[in-house]
């Protein structure tokens, strides 16, 4: 078995999450979430950062729809990843952005990108993204703790695996 | 669902060519990581079954940089090529950049074979492409390629099996 289940939160009303002391023994990591805003009222993007560290040494692209046109956007010298919207109060209830993010290498000491698939779909015509992005962070240290967060509080709930052995 | 690593390659030295062979038919799909860099600027080719047949590749992709999108068919030969020009390219530097394909139904010998590719260099471009190789033949091996070059050192290929 190569997708190996390392661990699980849950975001009750937090602006900030983090699964820390990841083990090294894994050669990728997939952290998949569904997070929904609770005090904010429209969607909005949510920040991935590594091992704590908000330097200006991410940078993100990203290719995003949002049901009538599709445009790029972009960070370069970012404090963090970008990894795609998720929904605010005014969203159809019970819905909530999702996303992938697949992180390679994350333990050795080259730089680090990632890749993201995430969607907020709400079945309404207010929010409604697709967005497929590239993530990087020009730092070579072994990646120890993941961090979600946003500048409002959110709930709901991510998981953590990991792929392959080194 | 498993997910399986089958094998996986790390270069210890600079490799023109990275070859899996002998992969076999259990799996229903093929999931390959790459995480590579190459010294100049080439485009990355998947080869199958080592064939470098004209007739069997096509190109279909939606790819951005840091403004804009487009989107473009491109017919290939001798692979599917797993990079686009001034999008996201192979760096080089290790790490810079991530490329996922995922290939549906390998080993069956009714259907063409259909391969997804994401490329992700941040400081250049993404790509989100799909491949079509026009045979039934069922795969056995792939070869990772560049247009020239090498891949450098510390690169690593990675390709799981997934089963239902």
């Amino acid at each position: 078995m190569s997708m190996t289940f390392i661990s699980s939160l849950t975001a009750s009303s937090v602006s900030t999450i983090t699964f820390s002391s990841i083990p090294s023994t894994y050669r990728d990591l997939k952290l998949v979430y569904q997070l929904r805003f609770d005090a904010r009222a429209t969607a909005n993007n949510l920040r991935l950062t590594f091992n704590g560290s908000s330097t200006s040494d991410y940078a993100w692209l990203a290719l995003r729809g949002n049901g009538s046109t599709a445009d790029a956007t972009s960070g370069a010298n970012s404090l963090e990843i970008q990894p795609g919207f998720t929904e605010g109060t005014n969203s159809t209830s019970n819905t909530f952005g999702n996303t992938s993010i697949y992180i390679t290498n994350y333990n050795d000491s080259n730089v680090k990108s990632v890749s993201i698939d995430s969607v907020a779909e709400t079945n309404a015509s207010a929010v409604q993204f697709t967005y497929l992005a590239s993530g990087y962070r020009n730092n070579t240290a072994a990646i120890t703790s993941l961090t979600i967060a946003a500048g409002d509080s959110f709930i709901g709930s991510l998981w953590l695996y990991g792929i392959g052995t080194n | 669902m498993s997910f399986v690593q089958i094998a996986s390659q790390t270069l210890a030295s600079s490799t023109a060519v990275v070859t899996f062979s002998s992969i076999p038919n259990t799996y229903r799909d093929l999931v390959c990581v790459v995480r590579a860099n190459t010294t100049g600027s080439a485009t990355a080719l998947l080869r199958f079954n080592n064939s470098t047949s004209s007739i069997n590749v096509r190109r279909n992709r939606l790819s951005a940089n840091s403004s804009s999108v487009t989107s473009a068919s491109t017919d290939t030969s001798g692979g599917v090529e797993l990079t686009y020009t001034s999008r996201a390219t192979m760096p080089n530097t290790l790490g810079e950049a991530n490329f996922l394909f995922e290939l549906y139904d390998y080993a069956t010998t009714n259907k063409y074979k259909i391969v997804l590719v994401r490329g992700n260099r941040s400081t250049t471009g993404m790509d989100a492409m799909a491949g079509m190789w026009q045979t039934t033949n069922a795969i056995d091996r792939l070869d990772f390629l560049l247009s020239t070059g090498s891949y450098g050192a510390g690169s690593i290929f990675t390709i799981y099996g997934i089963t239902s």
